[in-house]
């Protein structure tokens, strides 16, 4: 006798729920690959690293000071000292977050780590600044992805472009090795950032204010550039781009 | 036709506030993963696509009434479209495809959302919605923004051709 539809409908259900309520939030990568794909785990497993800028003289001239990177830690409740921020908790985790650490540095900009994606790219970034949305535009178009935080819920990052809503204009010009980063809300802030490849990271450095960024290169194909530096009014700027591996980006 | 779940959903009509979404997400989010999942068999894809819908419903937030439905509608809808094929990440994806992560269920049940997954675009939502969520025709029709009469045609015809496809007897009382 043939089963009833309903009743196996019933079971794939309730297996199929359960295994949603079973996914890990954080996933371990996973071993047992092929060889090549082993490899490219790897090499993104590496990729992304952070850095922190601190705007340490009277003149506005950044130090650059890079951080090293500890291990992995839970995300620390942490006191921006950025002005209109309030205080804020670097909140993780969000869905499939690969996320390793987040700690503010001296000026209270955001330092996130990330550990690994499927992908290599950060797909969320927690934290939970004032709301704030802007625009990006580059040289060739506006950037793909920029995003709207909010103090109870944190931020989404998303890890390709989609639709986002334009409050505070803000561009990104890109020539070469270098970015500037401008906000309309805050004239005079440029963060000009030179960009050097490592073998595993990208970083970017900031020769005029406080900044830092992440910024993987993949092994192959695009990446994902996140810029993250606050304006004057202390809201976190973020904007992903697409990096790719011959040292320019692109943008769409 | 049973309820997945052994509780039912909470009622998050009245949810709207920012200080909500946290709790919405908290509630809510393995459902939509697991509805998700159902229509790409892939739960990286899922989860994706259920961050995305939550990441568009959070800039929305103030305006939406109904989330629950409303994150039904958006992730059924781009579950099923070419929504992702339209992005760069595609391109990722196609290059790396065999990294993807299918859902992995009993056999039988793999079966089932495969089979349901290759029904016309418009008969697996409405299957994943009425088995998946437990949904009456009116709230499928709610959810998809189509017509009560057109549910329960598309719901009739999708569970025919679920029948045959899986060699299931249809129990015709349960259909709503």
């Amino acid at each position: 006798m043939n089963p009833k539809l309903d009743d196996r409908a019933r079971e794939a259900a309730r297996s199929l729920h359960a295994g949603a309520v079973n996914r890990p939030v954080t996933a371990a990568p996973r071993r047992g690959r092929r060889r090549e794909l082993a490899l490219v785990a790897a090499a993104i497993a590496l990729v992304v690293g952070a850095i922190a800028v601190v705007a340490t003289n009277s003149d506005d001239q950044a130090s650059i000071t890079p951080q090293t990177r500890p291990a992995p830690t839970v995300a620390p409740t942490v006191t921006p000292q950025a002005p209109n921020c309030g205080e804020q908790s670097a909140q993780a985790p969000w869905p499939r977050t690969r996320f390793a650490r987040a700690t503010w540095a001296e000026a209270g900009t955001l330092v996130a780590t990330f550990a690994h994606t499927e992908l290599g790219l950060p797909r969320q970034v927690p934290d939970g600044p004032s709301s704030c949305s802007f625009q990006i535009r580059g040289d060739a178009g506006p950037m793909d992805v920029i995003l709207g935080g909010n103090e109870t819920t944190g931020f989404f990052v998303s890890w390709f472009g989609y639709e986002f809503s334009l409050r505070a204009p803000l561009s990104i010009q890109i020539s070469g090795l270098h970015v500037e980063v401008h906000t309309t809300s805050c004239p005079g802030c440029s963060h000009v950032m030179n960009i050097t490849y490592a073998d595993t990271e990208v970083r970017l450095t900031s020769t005029t204010g406080a900044f830092e960024g992440d910024l993987p290169r993949r092994s192959s194909g695009p990446g994902t550039i996140v810029v993250l530096t606050r304006n004057a009014r202390g809201q976190l700027v973020r904007a992903l781009g697409t990096a790719i591996p011959d040292g320019n980006f692109a943008v769409s | 036709v049973c309820i997945a779940n052994d509780e039912a959903p909470p009622d998050l009509t009245s949810l709207g506030g920012a200080g909500d979404f946290d709790e919405f997400w908290r509630l809510e989010r393995a459902r939509f993963v697991a509805l998700a999942a159902a229509l790409t068999g892939d739960w990286a894809a899922a989860e994706d696509l259920v961050q995305d819908a939550f990441l568009a419903a959070h800039r929305r937030w103030s305006t939406i009434d109904n989330p629950t439905a409303w994150m039904r509608r958006v992730i059924s809808n781009r579950a099923v479209s070419r929504w992702r094929r339209r992005t760069r990440e595609a391109e990722a994806f196609a290059r790396l495809a065999n990294r993807r992560e299918p859902v992995m269920l009993e056999p039988q049940d793999t079966e089932f959302w495969k089979a349901v997954r290759e029904l016309p675009r418009r008969q697996s939502q409405v299957i994943a919605l009425h088995y998946l969520d437990d949904l009456s025709v009116v709230e499928i029709a709610s959810v998809l923004g189509i017509a009560e009469g057109t549910v329960k045609v598309t719901l009739s015809t999708g569970r025919r051709a679920l029948a045959r496809a899986l060699q299931c007897a249809l129990d015709e009382e349960n259909e709503r």
